[in-house]
């Protein structure tokens, strides 16, 4: 519900006002409180704008950019078949898939539209890889844009480039009908990247940047509420996702390459950047939340580290501990963040009056 | 004749009825134009019922209806026709409601649940009324102690709004208030002003004598009318700023009974530019039965204890929330929550993942994960499924529950070690429930 703010403003000040002419007790800046509280007027807006500059943007550019050197990667490797261009073309992708988790964790929008997620990295069916590998459907940008999500985006370069039959794109000759699927899959990656990046800075004929929008700057753009609810929703989300999804009971999105402990590590750098001290929403945190946070981040940061080997290769107790350190990152996300910053995860549209 | 049964003029109660059924009728509106019905009562898979009634949700037509009766009789008693049996009609009806899942249970709601039953026990209807009740056919005067039943309902409120924030927290930290407070930085002009800490603690200390002390100034005659004003700015500055509903219209309208019982038709003769009736030409009531009075005093007094009654149960209520219902713990704290349950088969050993949302809808979630004994039916509503759908006779629920507490880092809230599935719901205290945070 929108309702003018300038009534309440005004009755906050004079209620400030009165109660602090007339009650000497108003002078408590030596509490822990008010130490605690002092930092934290920081102007949200502000906070808002220092985010999308310094985290979302930089990590979209990132995104866009490993992907186009992915695309260009598999151009090469398919051109001039070796066992250092199928090195390179791995490391590109590795390089794509840790800037596109980074790139998740740091932007809601367009970034996690349903359109970019599937495009770029809705979960693969490796099967559904290798039907289409092995058939003699065409195999274009266009067919792949058109066809099942599980067949294209970042998933299908991964089975394509790390599955037991990718060393023949060494060899050359004899990964013909691969390398016509990696091109289309990589250019399909690499359009559906950098339109996201063109989304949130230039926006296109029906919409404004996406970074205006979060910023309020656009005439649709949202209340500086509105974009924290959307932008600690979405990182929630997020996190969840790695919870439910990487370090599932029984399952995992990790594939062939192995790429779980950057993929994880990646997006914890960017929920750390986030929380910054000095920068983007950090400053918004009270200090006892603020450390809350990021002690858990970084705890959850040195237990991605504290493993080794592919995620799928750790035994349960290993990757239970790992779980919960992530889970403890959503815990501190919504109710430390939640709590500081007011924001509401999920839908509430209900009256509330016990605080 | 004692000093409860003089005579007063009534117009002043049939204000208060009238806001009340005119806020009724709100409230119906506002349910079924925010699809409250749907969101609150037919969409949620499981309902958090009360340990000591659990009536079944009814079927969607049945809840509509029932919103759009309440509207009905709120109407009727605004217009004063059938006015007793409305206002108890919409009581039992509105409770109803409140009855189905008790995540839906506000501080206000309850005030107007107690309200209605208190229009339907004294007649409001004298004057101003359709059709005016067997009292108003008596004449406009009522006994006095209508006029206080109703007064004592709303005093409660605020002194045990008061009460509630009588803490450290509130006095000396300024919390809730400055998490609040933290989070409209971003006002124009005041926005800085709202994150200093002093502003929260004067807020706080103002908002706690507000409360404390407003039936004071409402009651002595210099004062009355500033405390009226004090009254509107108040509640209209929380409907602004905090998602209370129509509370803040019903505590204005309420407020207005400690204005001369004349005041409506002094203010009605004014705008008609009249000289107004003398009320006192009129017949006087008849002499109140001496258990009306006795009634009417236990009531005021259940009205006291209630809100006293965690004094009984260990424990901070504010933090285990034990017997802090029905007791205008009204915007006391600020408490955020998360909840994950984990089922384990111990035939197995193998251990499940279950987040309090895979089970309630969100709202019933930011509800639910900072109160243990909704947290405890849950766990029980998660083992009922569990070994019904997977065939097992035993499975142990424990759930890992954490809480923001009035800006301090999160804690956690019971002990992960606990088998709430083998844990019995009860009024009482619960001895899984962790020590708060400092």
């Amino acid at each position: 519900m929108m309702r003018s703010r300038l009534l309440p403003t005004a009755l906050v000040a004079a209620l400030a006002v009165t109660a602090c002419t007339s009650d000497g007790s108003s002078g408590a800046d030596a509490t822990p409180a008010a130490t605690a509280t002092a930092d934290a007027a920081t102007d949200r807006a502000v906070a808002v704008v220092d985010f999308v500059a310094s985290v979302v943007v930089p990590y979209q550019r990132e995104a866009a950019s490993t992907a186009a050197e992915l695309e260009q990667a598999v151009v090469d490797l398919c051109a001039a078949p070796s066992a250092d261009a199928l090195d390179a073309a791995r490391a590109a992708w590795s390089a794509t898939d840790v800037a596109r988790a980074a790139a998740r964790m740091a932007g809601p929008g367009p970034t996690m539209d349903r359109t970019s997620v599937a495009d770029i990295d809705w979960p693969t069916d490796a099967t559904a890889v290798a039907d289409l590998l092995g058939s003699d459907r065409d195999i274009t940008v266009d067919t792949l844009a058109s066809g099942s999500t599980s067949r294209r985006g970042l998933g299908a370069i991964e089975v394509l480039l790390f599955d037991g039959g990718s060393d023949a794109l060494a060899e050359g000759g004899v990964a013909g009908r691969r390398c016509d699927y990696l091109t289309a899959a990589a250019a399909e990656v690499a359009r559906a990247t950098a339109e996201v990046l063109t989304l949130w800075i230039d926006g296109d004929d029906a919409h404004a940047p996406f970074a205006d929008v979060l910023t309020g700057r656009s005439s649709v753009g949202r209340s500086t509420q509105g974009a924290l609810d959307e932008i600690v929703g979405a990182q929630v989300a997020e996190v969840e996702t790695l919870i439910g999804m990487w370090l599932g009971v029984d399952a995992t999105l990790e594939g062939p390459a192995g790429n779980g402990r950057a993929h994880l590590s990646a997006a914890l750098g960017a929920l750390e950047d986030t929380y910054d001290e000095m920068t983007a929403l950090g400053p918004l945190l009270p200090t006892a939340q603020h450390e809350s946070v990021r002690a858990a981040i970084r705890a959850a940061a040195d237990a991605v580290q504290g493993t080794v080997g592919p995620l799928v290769a750790l035994d349960e107790s290993a990757r239970t501990d790992l779980r919960a350190a992530v889970e403890a990152v959503e815990v501190v996300l919504r109710t430390d963040v939640v709590s500081a910053l007011d924001v509401i995860v999920g839908f509430s549209d209900s009256d509330g009056d016990s605080g | 004749m004692t000093r409860a049964e003089r005579g007063i003029d009534a117009h002043s109660l049939a204000v208060a009825r009238i806001a009340f059924g005119a806020l009724a009728v709100t409230s119906a509106i506002r349910t079924l134009a925010y699809g409250w019905v749907e969101v609150l009562w037919l969409e949620p898979d499981v309902h958090l019922t009360w340990s000591w009634l659990a009536p079944p949700v009814p079927p969607a037509p049945v809840l509509y209806g029932l919103v759009v009766v309440l509207g009905v009789l709120g109407g009727l008693v605004a217009v004063g026709a059938w006015t007793r049996p409305a206002a108890a009609l919409w009581a039992a009806g509105f409770a109803w409601l409140e009855l189905l899942d008790k995540a839906t249970w506000l501080n206000h709601y309850w005030a107007m649940t107690l309200v209605a039953v208190l229009l339907a026990a004294v007649p409001t209807d004298r004057v101003w009324a359709l059709r005016p009740g067997r009292a108003g056919r008596r004449g406009v005067m009522a006994p006095a102690w209508h006029l206080w039943l109703l007064r004592s309902q709303v005093a409660v409120v605020y002194v045990f709004a008061g009460v509630a924030k009588l803490d450290a927290d509130w006095l000396l930290r300024g919390e809730p208030m400055a998490t609040w407070l933290r989070a409209r930085t971003d006002l124009p002009v005041v926005g800085p002003l709202l994150g200093e800490p002093t502003t929260a603690v004067a807020l706080s200390w103002f908002g706690l004598l507000f409360d404390l002390t407003i039936v004071l100034w409402l009651w002595w005659r210099p004062t009355r009318i500033p405390a009226l004003l004090a009254v509107v700015a108040f509640h209209t500055a929380t409907w602004l700023l905090f998602p209370i509903g129509v509370f803040p219209w019903v505590m204005i309208g309420l407020a207005t009974l400690w204005l001369p019982p004349d005041w409506p038709r002094r203010v009605h003769a004014r705008i008609r530019q009249r000289q107004p009736t003398a009320a006192v030409a009129t017949p006087r009531p008849a002499s109140t039965p001496r258990w009306h009075l006795v009634l009417a005093a236990a009531w005021v007094l259940v009205q006291v204890a209630l809100p006293l009654r965690h004094l009984a149960v260990p424990g901070d209520v504010r933090w285990t929330e034990e017997s802090g219902r029905f007791a205008w713990r009204v915007m006391a704290e600020d408490k955020v929550g998360w909840a994950v349950y984990r089922v384990s088969e111990p035939n197995s050993g193998r251990t499940w993942r279950v987040p309090v949302t895979d089970i309630l809808e969100p709202w019933q979630a930011r509800i639910a994960t900072v109160r243990p004994d909704m947290l405890l039916q849950v766990a029980h509503v998660i083992a009922e499924r569990w070994s019904a759908e997977h065939g097992v006779a035993t499975v142990e629920v424990r759930v890992d529950a954490w809480v923001a507490w009035n800006g301090r880092a999160s804690a956690r809230l019971v002990d992960p070690e606990v088998d709430l599935a083998a844990r019995p719901r009860h009024a009482g205290h619960h001895s899984w429930i962790l020590e708060p945070p400092t």
